[in-house]
């Protein structure tokens, strides 16, 4: 019982914790301009996010060593060292955008512009990272983070043309006034968002934080399997919504309110009260997720002590980066600059930096020296290869797109 | 070959199963990165593993060639009054538990990272790094790559607290991807990335140190008694009966 109660919860956390401030907007933006059509890149990124989740979590389960270990054992110290300067810039860069998220989403509730809000929400992030218990963490901020499930109520109670969205699902096109320049770069952007590179670095170190060892593999797997879909799922919901209420009216989204108001249209009130908390403990989780990724990055490298499942006195510089990063982002936020904006770019630069991680994490999963009989299996390295060349397209597609259309003007 | 085994109670490649690693106390507290290996020259020529080498002014270096020397001066500038500032910490072989996916330490990590000293005993201390990327000649001076790895292995029968030794080179041609284990594991995974990386490093072969006549440290040349390279085996993997295992390893290189 208990141990079904257990991989219960990590299938919730692994729901509420998929989405975040990138899938938020990505979604909501796609769904107001080009309907379902662009699902497939959903699919194809929950399908990746998979796949490297598993073998990042099979690799952290059974030699006991995250990701950027292995980046530094693999690729030396000075491609490593590159690698962290990108790996680590995307995900500072994601960091920005969820506590500006979080400011946004609390915006909506208190009506206080959200420049005023970052620094109590940056301070609530740092409590959080320095106290609160890591389980805790995850497991609050995940189950609230349900609350997004309006999203597919509102979507079901809207009452969308289900042939035409199926339709779009299905056949490979473009609605009839987009060109296809903006349709690939939101393809890519919501691979990207699906696909961020902090996931790993945070479900990684979070196995060995919570000391995973070969016999938690089908836990991890379960979770991984049911919980990562099941929050795609979400994304489409929130994609679906959109296109119904925002769709016909050629809207296009450019506010986190905007993104809540398909619920408000459906649910009245009450949906939109549920859309904004699970916002908020979404972009908060995330926020404590990317915060803590930079920090496990830096000291993974440089082989401080880091992990919450020490006292920050035991590991006192990565509490220190952790502190350093928080303070960086709030000063970024200051400057007002829009949350929206720096989300639009930290997915396509997710995107772009994704092999960095994917590759040394690839290798290593099937080095029986650090496996033994775990290495990947037939199934797995067909995958992994095919994505190997999916994640280098998109990662060079990325930054060439975002020029050449302009963010998807 | 098993997760739980102890790599160092057999032979090994210095770099793929050493070099990088995560160092951890008896705790499991994280102490710090392997950033270099201290190897000992011994009178007669033998190169011995002694010694663990971290921190930055081991790190550094590695970075490579002229940006190596220049972000170690840069390092140092930043510390001018520390006479020490160029001296990497060390951590002594002895100290060692265990090396599997990490460095297991016997000891607890508070206080347990000392300057390496300078001169021991009349024994010239050496880094791994030093070693690595050497152009490799033969006799007859055909060129035959650079050191991408070192092999090492404990003397004699494996036990704990037997000197490890290096055993031979690995040589290749310096092109990317040597760290990834491909061109050792032929059957590592995924097939396309596998047969990518073994093609670019099909000139990689090892070469024993009993062949290896002449060390020129400073001119970062090293020169072997032969012109051409053995296959390259797994560390560690029954191979074919080989000149290494014979009396060779009596007569070590002369300097």
């Amino acid at each position: 019982m208990k141990r079904i109660f257990a991989v219960a919860l990590g299938i919730l956390t692994a729901i509420g914790g998929f989405v975040d401030i990138g899938d938020l907007v990505t979604n909501a933006q796609v769904g107001a301009r080009f309907g379902w059509s662009l699902s497939w890149a959903v699919i194809v990124g929950v399908i990746g996010i998979c796949v490297f989740a598993e073998m990042s979590g099979r690799v952290a389960a059974v030699s006991g060593r995250a990701t950027f270990d292995l980046v530094r054992e693999r690729l030396g110290p000075r491609v490593g060292l590159l690698n962290l300067f990108g790996s680590m810039g995307v995900t500072l860069l994601t960091f920005i955008a969820e506590i500006g998220g979080v400011a946004l989403a609390l915006h909506l509730v208190v009506s206080v512009h959200q420049v005023l809000i970052v620094p109590f929400v940056a301070f609530v992030v740092w409590l959080i990272l320095w106290r609160a218990r890591f389980s805790v963490m995850e497991n609050v901020l995940g189950l609230v983070g349900l609350a997004l499930i309006v999203f597919a109520i509102a979507l079901w109670q809207l009452g969308p043309d289900w042939s035409r969205l199926t339709d779009q699902m299905l056949t490979l096109d473009k609605p009839g006034d987009e060109s296809w320049g903006p349709w690939i770069y939101y393809a890519v952007a919501l691979f990207g968002a699906a696909m961020t590179p902090y996931e790993v670095f945070f479900f990684s170190s979070g196995g060995v934080e919570e000391r995973w060892g070969p016999r938690d593999l089908r836990t991890m797997r379960l979770n991984v399997f049911i919980g990562f879909p099941l929050g795609g799922l979400l994304s489409l919901a929130i994609a679906g919504a959109s296109a119904t209420v925002f769709g016909p009216l050629d809207i296009t989204v450019d506010s986190l309110g905007q993104v809540a108001l398909p619920v408000a249209v459906a649910l009245g009130k009450i949906g939109l009260a549920v859309a904004i908390v699970g916002f908020v403990a979404a972009t908060l989780g995330a926020a404590c997720e990317t915060g803590l990724s930079v920090g496990y990055s830096v000291a993974q490298y440089f082989g401080w002590q880091w992990g919450k499942y020490v006292r920050p006195d035991v590991a006192a510089r990565f509490h220190l980066t952790l502190a350093a990063v928080t303070v960086l982002a709030t000063g970024v936020l200051l400057t007002s600059v829009d949350p929206i904006l720096v989300t639009e770019m930290s997915v396509v630069f997710s995107a772009a930096a994704l092999p960095l991680t994917y590759f040394p994490i690839l290798v290593v999963a099937n080095d029986p020296d650090y496996m033994g009989e775990h290495v990947n299996g037939r199934l797995a390295n067909a995958l992994g290869t095919v994505y190997l060349f999916v994640i280098g397209a998109a990662a060079v597609a990325a930054i060439p797109l975002l020029i050449w259309t302009r963010m998807g003007a | 070959m098993v997760v739980d085994d102890n790599r160092l109670g057999g032979e090994l490649d210095a770099v793929l199963h050493l070099m990088d690693r995560q160092v951890v106390d008896v705790d499991g507290r994280a102490v710090c990165k392997v950033d270099d290996v201290e190897l000992v020259e011994t009178d007669a020529g033998a190169l011995i593993v002694t010694g663990l080498l971290a921190g930055p002014a081991a790190l550094v270096p590695r970075f490579g060639g002229r940006l190596g020397a220049w972000a170690l001066e840069r390092w140092r500038l930043l510390g001018l009054q520390w006479a020490d500032r160029t001296e990497p910490y060390r951590i002594d072989l002895d100290d060692v538990e265990r090396l599997g996916s990490a460095v297991e330490l016997r000891r607890a990590r508070r206080g347990l990272l000392v300057k390496q000293d300078r001169v021991d005993g009349g024994l010239r201390r050496r880094r791994l790094n030093e070693l690595m990327w050497m152009r490799v000649h033969g006799e007859d001076g055909t060129e035959l790559g650079n050191v991408i790895d070192v092999r090492v292995a404990p003397e004699g029968e494996p036990e704990a607290g037997a000197p490890v030794r290096v055993t031979g080179l690995v040589v290749g041609r310096g092109r990317p991807g040597s760290f990834l284990g491909y061109d050792r594991g032929p059957d590592q995974g995924p097939w396309l990335l596998n047969r990518l990386v073994r093609r670019v490093h099909r000139h990689s072969g090892l070469v024993g140190i009993e062949h290896v006549t002449r060390i020129d440290w400073e001119g970062e040349r090293l020169t072997v008694s032969r012109s051409d390279l053995d296959d390259l085996t797994r560390a560690g993997a029954p191979s074919p009966p080989s000149p290494r295992a014979g009396p060779g390893r009596d007569t070590p290189p002369a300097r």
